[in-house]
């Protein structure tokens, strides 16, 4: 076929740049996607059942009204965007309240505030984990909860807890804080047993969470070295590793900043191309990919590149002054903050850009705590406010914050009680409460909120209360994920129960 | 009935190794996106995986995938567009650097989602009219003729670039 039209589409199509596929990711969603399929007709058939231990409740709270994000709204000196790589929690809540899956009582307790970080409740490919204070890591099973298996995980002294966990290559690949947070492991499970293929040690704190990269490989980035180490999950033996200041990943790309440069790698490292970047100041280049393109910060701006070829597709300045975070928001395009690690008297301002480079909106400056995103094409914020009143008294509340349509809700009802005391707790915990995802986190429709044993879904369209349900008891941690709502609840003297909201 | 499971899983790894791929290549010309296109296969691989004792049955497995992955893109598209957007602040000083449009290349970038997915298909992966028409559901005599016209214009505009 010697037509140049013809030969130019049969080029275009054969050139065209893939994304590395992975077969294993594949069959994992088929799988969750029967397991939904199956779920949803079996709720019909359990509703009554599960009615009977859980008292579904629908709320219709005050009409809360609807205000335009006001410029230079009182801002008062609070901020704590949650860390990097935990931004996106989807659990899809009905709106008649969730159904109880399975419950079971475990050993231990988890999801203990009072320790910090000493906890940790996981889905990972639709199987549920959870890592008590025994030093135990325990598989569940993801249609009854039985445990599968457990696994002691060394405790150097006060606890070690896992990090994050991804499924490749049938291999479950943890990283785990070992030493209240002074060191981390990172360490390949067979998922099926539980048992250690292999452990690569503790380094430095400062590892972020394993990454699957395509090809069998998980990254890590480790921050304090500067430097990304990626591993052959089946073996952890180190496939290569490369010097960063600041990295991005996505299926088959690496995007990396040394030297006043962003390189996009392949899987297995190689250079696919480099271009020079513009220096950042004091600060960092924070680094996604994410349709297509990679975006990278320098200073005040904002570059986008294509991610296959490298061709520059748009510049911009988002106008929050010098960006230190950056995340991907699914279906739109990217978020930014000028905060990295929130400290309390600084105001953060959140740009969202559409992957076109348009700005959808920006944020003066606020109180943000916590930002959170969904996959329903809107990036919520969730504020704490606190407003001293005439009579002296503090008052303090949450409120949501809709980026894309520049939204506000009144600030929610304070909670009458909660497992931290009365009203909302103090700032500093409400932090680390909030870091850990233990009594708020987001799911596709709003903000799921624990109050003792009493659950809440603060609905994000409607700006209502949407529902409430009471659980048996205290509710000690949550972890939202695409999969469902796992939830840990405490008796004091029986013991701590998991359960699985669908 | 296992072993059965077991040659059915290792028939759709074949199929998933021989296809996923240039799926992904000729979706992504259509779509002139490669992360969505990889993103609209692997969600039609893992649809098929699901019902993969009925698709492996079809006469055309790969046509289906292709199938379902673009009316997935395309449902990613519209709802993109109908996206209601209001900003908080008027924005002013918000740059985008338009790149150029030059070549024939970016002729063939400009048409139709639907021309540039029939021209891949045709002439990308060498598939014969009859099963690009299957795979897209229409008559075998629209994708010759719109195939035709398609590229007379192509040809015309090459010309005009001369």
């Amino acid at each position: 076929m010697s037509d140049p039209v013809t030969q130019l589409v049969r080029s275009e199509v054969q050139t065209a740049h893939v994304p590395p596929g992975d077969l294993t990711a594949v069959a994992a969603r088929a799988r969750q996607r029967v397991r939904r399929r199956r779920t949803g007709m079996t709720v019909v058939i359990l509703a009554a059942v599960v009615l009977g231990s859980v008292a579904v409740e629908r709320v219709v709270a005050p009409s809360p009204p609807v205000i335009d994000q006001a410029p230079g709204a009182g801002a008062a000196p609070a901020s704590q965007p949650g860390p990097a790589g935990t931004l996106v929690p989807v659990f899809a809540a009905p709106e008649s309240g969730p159904t109880q899956q399975w419950s079971t009582l475990i050993e231990g307790t988890i999801a203990d505030v009072a320790h910090g970080p000493n906890d940790i409740l996981l889905l990972v490919d639709g199987f549920p984990y959870d890592d008590n204070d025994d030093d135990r890591l325990e598989a569940r099973d993801p249609d009854g909860g039985e445990l599968r298996w457990t696994r002691p995980v060394e405790s150097a002294s006060a606890g070690r807890s896992v990090l994050d966990a991804v499924t490749v290559s049938d291999t479950l690949v943890v990283t785990v804080y070992n030493d209240m947070l002074r060191s981390v492991a990172t360490m390949g499970l067979d998922p099926r047993t539980g048992d250690v293929l292999w452990d690569n040690g503790t380094t430095e704190p400062g590892i972020t969470a394993p990454v699957p990269i395509g090809a069998g490989l998980v990254a890590v980035t480790d921050t304090q070295a500067e430097v990304v180490r990626t591993y052959h999950a089946r073996s952890g033996e180190l496939a290569w590793q490369v010097d960063a200041t600041d990295a991005g990943f996505a299926q088959g790309a690496i995007a990396i900043v040394h030297d006043g440069e962003l390189r996009i790698l392949e899987s297995d490292g190689t250079v696919r191309w480099q271009t020079a970047i513009p220096p950042a100041g004091e600060g960092s280049h924070p680094v996604t990919i994410h349709h297509g393109l990679v975006a990278v910060a320098a200073g005040e701006a904002l570059i986008a590149h294509d991610v296959g070829d490298g061709t520059p597709v748009w510049t911009t300045d988002p106008g929050i002054g010098p960006i230190a975070r950056m995340w991907p928001v699914p279906d739109v395009g990217f978020g930014i903050t000028n905060t990295g690690i929130a400290t309390t008297g600084t105001q953060p301002r959140v740009a969202l850009l559409r992957s076109d480079g348009e700005i959808l909106t920006r944020t003066d400056p606020i109180e943000v705590f916590w930002i959170a995103v969904n996959t329903e094409e809107t990036v919520k914020i969730v504020t704490f406010e606190e407003y001293t009143l005439t009579s002296g008294d503090v008052s303090q509340s949450l409120a949501l914050l809709d980026l894309a349509s520049g939204t506000r809700t009144d600030p929610l009802p304070p909670p009458a009680a909660s497992p931290f005391g009365g009203g909302y707790p103090d700032l500093p915990a409400f932090h680390m409460n909030a870091l850990f995802g233990v009594n708020a986190t987001l799911n596709a429709n709003g903000l799921l909120v624990a109050d003792a044993a009493q659950l809440a879904l603060h609905d994000f369209e409607a700006l209502e209360t949407n529902w409430t349900i009471q659980l048996p008891d205290t509710i000690t941690g949550m972890q939202a994920t695409s999969h469902g709502l796992l939830v840990g609840t405490v008796e004091p003297d029986i013991g701590t129960t998991l359960s699985l909201l669908e | 009935m296992e072993g059965d499971t077991v040659d059915e899983n290792e028939e759709f790894s074949v199929f998933w190794s021989d296809e996923r791929d240039r799926l992904c290549r000729v979706l992504s010309v259509a779509v002139g996106d490669p992360q969505l296109a990889a993103e609209a296969v692997d969600e039609a691989m893992a649809r098929a995986l699901e019902r993969w004792a009925s698709v492996r049955n079809y006469e055309d497995p790969a046509g289906w995938v292709l199938r379902v992955a673009r009316n997935w893109a395309t449902s990613w598209h519209r709802k993109w567009k109908r996206r209601p957007t209001r900003p908080v602040q008027t924005l002013d000083h918000a740059e985008i650097h338009e790149l150029p449009d030059l070549d024939m290349r970016d002729t063939l970038r400009a048409l139709p989602e639907m021309d540039r997915l029939l021209l891949g298909l045709r002439y990308g992966l060498d598939w014969p009219v009859a099963r690009v028409a299957a795979a897209l559901e229409m008559p075998e005599g629209t994708v010759k003729s719109r195939v035709s016209r398609v590229l007379q214009r192509l040809r015309d505009q090459q010309e005009a670039l001369r």
